[in-house]
This record gives C-alpha cells, sequence and structure tokens, in this order.
C-alpha cells in the first residue's frame, strides 16, 4: 500500500502543472467565488413612469431613490417603453404611479402605485417584491403624507424586530466562504481521485494491479492519500484565505472544523473512487465526477437553500452527498461559533461515508474485472 | 471542397467514438434529462417549506392567530418550542426561523402599546432568511391588523401596492433553474467533450497517426470542434423539447428555433475553449483541472446562479466579456421574456465575435502545437 501511496505522490510532484493547479487551482477558485458568489441583490435597475408628478408622487419616489438597493434609470415614456425595457432586461422593476395620485391621497381617497418586477430570475424578483413593500411602508409612515390624510393616524400596533443571528448585516459572505470551502473540498478532490485511478485502466498500467500480489483495498487507498494530503494543504490554505482575504474569522471550535475536513476530504475522494470504478475512460470520468459533482454542490448541499426545504429527487441527491453534512460544521465552525459537542452530529455523519463509499469503490473494481 | 469532406470523415469519427461510450453516453442522457427534473424540483432558490418555530409566551387569541398565519408551500407548519431551546435549536440549524411572541402581547397591543415581537433567523441560511423574514413580517403585521380591525374597525391604508410580477407571475422557480440547468449542461460538456477528444488522441499516440496522414491541423480542429457541437445541440434541443416542455411543462415564452441559434454560435465559442486547453494541458488529470479552473466560473458567474448585478463591479466587467454571460442573457430574454431577434442581436454578435476571436486563437495554438509534436 504505501509503495502505491508513495508511486502516486512520485507521479504527482513530476506533474508540475497538475499540482500547481491543484494547489493553486482551489485558492484561486475560492477568491472569485468568494467575491463573485453573492445571493445579496442590490445595485437593482428600475425605472419609473410617474403620471401625477405632485408633490405627493415625487415624495413616494423619493423612497424608493433614497433606497440603497436600487439605481434609477431613466424616466420611462410610455407603457409601451415600460414593456419593452422590462423585455430587453434593461430594467429589473418599474414602478407606474396613476395620474390623479396625489389629489387622491389629499381628499383620502384609496389610490394604487402600480410595480412590475422582471420574474425572470424568481428568487431575485422575490426579494425585490421585500424591498418595494419595504418601501412602500416607509411612505405610509411619513407625516407628511399622514398629516394630509386620516388625522392621527395610530402608532404601528407592534414593533416587529427581525433579528438576523450570526451574521447581523445579513451580508452573503460570512455564508459564502465557508460555503465555498466546503465547495472546493469536493471538486478537485473527487476529479483528481477518479481521473488518477481510470488513468490506469485507459492506459493499461493497472494490469500491474492484477499480476503483482497487491489486494484492491491498498491499491485503492495507497492511490487516495497523496490526495487527501493535497486537500488538506488546500484546507489550510482556504482557512488562511478566510481569515486574512475576506475577513471572515474562524469563530468556532478548530478541532471540530479541521477533523471534519479531514473526514470530509477523505469522503470526497471517496466519492471521485466509486465514479471512477463503473467509469472505463477518462473523458467519461471527467464529466462523470463534474457532473455528479457540481449540481449536488452547488443546488442540493445546503449553499443556497437550506437541504430541510428541498423537495424531489433534489433530496436523494443531495443527502448521498458528503458536503450536506460537512457545510453545517464549515458554516457552525466559522460563522456560527459553534463548538465541538455542536457539531460531533455532522461530524458522526461524515464519518459514516469513509467505509461506505470505500467499500462500494471497491465491490465494483472487484466486480468489473470479471 | 476536400478540406469540408475531410472534416465531415474526421467528424463521423469521433461522433463514433463517443458513441462507443456508453458510460459516458449515460452520462449525457443524466445531465440532460434526471438533472434538469432534479433541479427543476428542487425549489433551491425559492421560499419553500422553511422550518419556523413559535415560542408563545402569551397563550393568547392573537399569538394563536399569528402562528396559525404561517401556511405551506412557503412555511412549514409552526412548531412550539421552549424559550430555552431557542439558542441551542438555532445553533443546530433545526430551525431557520423562530418567533418570540412576549407575555401580555395581545393585551398590550390592544391597549396601544406597541411591545415587541422577535423574529430570530438564520441568516447563514442566506436566500431563505432574506427573503422569508420579509415575508414573516408582512404576515405578522397583516394578522395584527385583522386582529385589531375586528376588535375596533381601523381602516385600510390609504395607498395600496399592486406588486405584479412580469413573465413568471407566480415566481416558479423550476422555469429557471430547469432552462439555467441546460445552460450550464451546454458549457461544462462542450468544454469537457471537445478538450477530452483532443487530449485523448495525444495520450492513446493516435494523434500522431492524424498528423502523418494528409490532412491539416485545421481539419482535426474543426472536426473535433462541430461533431462536438452537433451533440451537444441535439442534447441541449431535445432536453428543452422533451423534457423542459413535455415532462416539467414550463411554459417557453419564445422561439426555441432562436434560442437554438444562440446556442450554436455559443458552442463554437465554448468547443474552442476546450481545444484550446487541450493544447495547454498534457494528460487529462490535467484537463480536468484546467476544467474546473475555466469552466465553472464561466457558469457561476455568468449570472445563471446568481443576480449579475449583485457582483463586485470589476468581477462585471470581466465577466462582459464573457461569452457565457450573454448567453444567459439572451437565453433568458428569448425563452423567458418572448424578446425576438431585433432585442437580443446586440447579445448574439457579442457572442459570434468573442466566439470567433477564441475560436482562432484555439486553432493557431492547435497548429503550431501539433507541429511541435509531429
Amino acid at each position: 500500500m504505501s509503495a502505491y501511496t508513495i508511486r502516486e505522490s512520485l507521479e504527482l510532484l513530476r506533474d508540475p502543472i497538475r499540482l500547481t493547479f491543484a494547489l493553486a487551482g482551489t485558492a484561486f477558485l475560492m477568491l472569485i467565488f468568494g467575491f463573485g458568489i453573492t445571493t445579496d441583490v442590490n445595485s437593482l435597475s428600475f425605472a419609473v413612469l410617474d403620471r401625477d408628478n405632485t408633490f405627493e408622487s415625487r415624495a413616494y419616489l423619493e423612497e424608493l431613490r433614497g433606497s440603497p438597493y436600487f439605481v434609477e434609470q431613466t424616466p420611462l415614456k410610455d407603457a409601451q417603453d415600460l414593456q419593452d425595457r422590462l423585455k430587453s432586461g434593461k430594467v429589473t422593476a418599474t414602478i407606474e404611479i396613476p395620474p390623479g395620485f396625489g389629489r387622491d391621497i389629499k381628499r383620502g381617497r384609496p389610490t394604487e402605485v402600480a410595480a412590475w418586477i422582471d420574474g425572470a430570475m424568481p428568487f431575485r424578483a422575490e426579494t425585490i417584491h421585500g424591498y418595494l413593500q419595504g418601501v412602500h411602508q416607509q411612505f405610509l409612515a411619513d407625516p407628511a403624507i399622514r398629516g394630509n390624510g386620516a388625522a392621527d393616524a395610530p402608532p404601528s400596533p407592534a414593533d416587529i424586530e427581525i433579528r438576523f443571528r450570526y451574521n447581523q448585516d445579513f451580508d452573503s459572505i460570512y455564508a459564502m466562504v465557508p460555503s465555498q470551502i466546503a465547495m472546493q473540498l469536493a471538486l478537485i478532490p473527487a476529479i483528481l481521485m477518479a481521473l488518477a485511478i481510470v488513468r490506469e485502466k485507459e492506459l493499461g498500467s493497472i494490469v500491474n494491479l492484477y499480476v503483482t500480489p497487491v489486494t484492491r483495498l491498498e491499491f485503492l487507498l495507497g492511490k487516495q492519500i497523496p490526495y487527501v494530503a493535497v486537500a488538506t494543504i488546500n484546507f489550510a490554505v482556504m482557512l488562511l484565505m478566510s481569515a486574512f482575504i475576506f475577513h471572515v474569522p474562524l469563530k468556532g471550535s478548530f478541532l471540530a472544523l479541521a477533523l471534519g475536513s479531514l473526514i470530509y476530504v477523505a469522503a470526497t475522494t471517496g466519492y471521485g473512487m466509486v465514479v471512477s470504478a463503473f467509469t472505463k475512460t477518462q473523458i467519461a470520468a471527467l464529466f462523470g465526477t463534474a457532473i455528479l459533482t457540481v449540481l449536488p454542490a452547488t443546488m442540493f448541499a445546503g449553499m443556497l437553500t437550506p437541504v430541510s426545504s428541498l423537495t424531489g429527487i433534489g433530496v436523494v441527491l443531495g443527502r448521498l452527498f458528503p458536503m450536506t453534512y460537512f457545510l453545517p460544521v464549515s458554516v457552525g465552525a466559522l460563522t456560527k461559533g459553534l463548538d465541538f459537542t455542536d457539531l460531533s452530529g455532522h461530524l458522526l455523519a461524515l464519518a459514516a461515508f469513509v467505509p461506505a463509499l470505500t467499500l462500494l469503490s471497491l465491490l465494483l473494481l472487484r466486480a468489473q474485472e470479471k | 471542397m476536400r478540406t469540408l469532406s475531410t472534416i465531415l470523415w474526421l467528424g463521423t469519427k469521433e461522433l463514433r467514438s463517443f458513441f462507443q461510450d456508453w458510460v459516458l453516453l449515460g452520462l449525457v442522457a443524466y445531465s440532460f434529462s434526471l438533472a434538469i427534473i432534479a433541479q427543476a424540483q428542487s425549489n433551491a432558490q425559492e421560499l419553500h417549506d422553511a422550518s419556523l418555530a413559535i415560542v408563545d409566551e402569551d397563550h393568547s387569541e392573537l399569538s394563536r392567530r399569528i402562528a396559525h398565519a404561517f401556511l405551506p408551500p412557503y412555511f412549514k407548519p409552526a412548531e412550539r418550542v421552549e424559550e430555552r431551546d431557542v439558542e441551542r435549536l438555532m445553533n443546530v440549524g433545526r430551525y431557520t426561523f423562530i418567533l418570540d411572541i412576549p407575555p401580555n402581547f395581545e393585551r398590550d397591543v390592544l391597549a396601544g402599546r406597541s411591545p415587541a415581537l422577535q423574529v430570530n433567523v438564520d441568516a447563514t441560511a442566506i436566500v431563505q432568511a432574506g427573503i422569508g423574514s420579509s415575508y414573516a413580517q408582512q404576515i405578522i403585521t397583516t394578522e395584527i391588523g385583522d386582529f385589531l380591525s375586528r376588535a375596533e374597525n381601523g381602516s385600510p391604508p390609504l395607498v395600496n401596492l399592486a406588486v405584479r410580477i412580469g413573465f413568471n407571475p407566480n415566481v416558479t422557480t423550476a422555469w429557471f433553474t430547469s432552462v439555467m440547468g441546460i445552460i450550464n449542461n451546454v458549457t461544462m460538456l462542450a468544454i469537457i467533450l471537445a478538450g477530452a477528444a483532443v487530449v485523448r488522441e495525444r495520450e492513446h499516440g493516435t494523434m500522431d497517426h492524424l498528423l502523418v496522414m494528409p490532412i491539416s491541423p485545421f481539419e482535426i480542429a474543426m472536426s473535433k470542434i462541430l461533431a462536438n457541437a452537433l451533440v451537444i445541440s441535439v442534447a441541449a434541443g431535445l432536453s428543452l423539447s422533451v423534457v423542459v416542455r413535455g415532462l416539467l411543462s414550463i411554459p417557453i415564452a419564445g422561439s426555441v428555433p432562436l434560442f437554438m441559434c444562440g446556442v450554436m454560435i455559443y458552442l463554437f465559442f465554448a468547443t474552442a475553449v476546450g481545444v484550446f486547453l487541450a493544447t495547454i494541458a498534457r494528460t487529462m488529470p490535467q484537463l480536468g483541472l484546467l476544467y474546473i479552473l475555466v469552466a465553472i466560473p464561466l457558469n457561476m458567474l455568468s449570472g445563471s446562479n446568481t443576480p449579475l448585478e449583485s457582483m463586485p463591479p470589476f468581477f462585471r466587467t470581466i465577466m462582459q466579456a464573457s461569452p457565457s454571460t450573454h448567453f444567459v442573457s439572451f437565453a433568458q430574454a428569448i425563452l423567458y421574456r418572448g424578446a425576438g431577434f431585433d432585442v437580443v442581436w446586440p447579445r448574439f454578435l457579442a457572442v459570434a465575435l468573442i466566439g470567433g476571436l477564441f475560436l482562432a486563437f484555439g486553432l493557431l495554438r492547435f497548429r503550431s502545437v501539433a507541429a511541435q509534436s509531429a
């Protein structure tokens, strides 16, 4: 087994392109995604069609312009212009104020502001909807408007305090950086692992395994160890990056995080091992690992949506993917500041993957040769 | 003419080797069918079944009403928890939202004392936390308003805000995720298949066979680009018409042929990237790494997953140079908003221009590298 480890390590060390990319690549991706993937919805472009143009309508639009989330574009000319600009994606929201808006408010007659939101990206549309409601409530609470309409408006009946736990400013970087660590440790190790094994099959050097008294388990583990080592270095680099570049410091247990990531990379390389066991060509292995890791990693492992809210096939794909269990550890230790005991449940689930995946690839490898 | 027929023959060879790999074929089929369905069903980007718990220290009619106002499909039925457990439950991530209704809440509301009601939100579940907290706020406000108006005949607000969501009135995520899934697949497959087709020849030594034959490197590269582009456009077209339209019955607003034209233009770019990467990588593991470094950023930052406007300005500028951004943008315009050629042609042009440049560059590099190894 150690012979295989040494051989694989040597191969890795003598391939500077592969090694450099394996080490620097994760750092590079982390940098791009940490800054680039953000679910904060802001800088939204909107345009207005003010058919009233009175003090009241301008006051309404002022509320909107004052919001940090919106950037105003040139006003709309008419209803046709509104549809055209929405269609081309130049604006994501439009506000139309009806004629007689100001007059109606002064007389206390109910009136209506019409908003259109581009629904092409549903989650963005929902968020804009929420923002607009907020701006609208602010306008209603504006004393200048109230003074004109109903006399003494009552104070709001209850004060609803929204407390964003673990992330007071509600900045997505605090959730994204820990997620990225989890994601990077899933992709590259799995792909390298899968290719390392299928490569031997395709190039024929796997015959060495058949003719020498090496057991399959030794072969697999021997190949796995160097990649686990590479991934562990990646983890250390990313942890430093998160603290010093993204300013997302480790708040919780380092031990839990480090142990978790070690088990986790053993699991993700195991995942690559399983894929490699049922593919024969390197193309299939590369593509297979890519689609079988990227999709669950980005969609079903809880990076954007909690796993408890998933439905359909996604649940199964998510539950069978190790990242689903490492993500709470990474987010928990980095952002939530949890300690070892809080995270032990997830660690145990993660640990179950390692023998399961190894066994599975062992069985698949055995079945292949017949 | 001779060049064309050579490319055609080499292309058939390429297709044959593709169809012989059953596992690969199965994976392509999976990624364009089952994987798309899984993404469509996942509700990954909307408020759906959010877990919610309530600490009810008031036990009044109002607090019960608030608890019952959180309804599926947005929220799971509210579960009751004790105040002392809140900290622990938030830590393990059991609930995304925990409401805390203080004692004497109803009495204070009726007396106009404006009592505080706390909503604890797990802000690490970012998408849900953001949308969900504004929903929660609205639900509670409405419920208290209803309760009060029953008690003392309050008046409705003077100005109403009518929000209409264009192009996707019910804000169904499946519409978005399924089509974006196809788009991500197109980029991913194009780069892998074209790149791997080149690297495999080199690893097996068959590249030399090709080079000693009376055909030019240009013909070899073009045959690989065309063959793989053909496979992918057929897969994407089938996926869009059979899986998205048929099985998932998602309405498509615009013209599918127009979209497919765009896909083909884009494929020239994506497969050229594959060939280009293959000229840098000498072995398949190297290609795999390069692929990850190039393809995943192209996908993740193109606006097909998260909104483009929110990225730092620096990234936005860079991504404007990437055809994948334009691809996503015209795909959304055509398929969701029903835009015609008059609206999307600048995007087509951008993809064609950048793609053409890259293609020329890739071919040039392929020629020089092939010449070196020969």
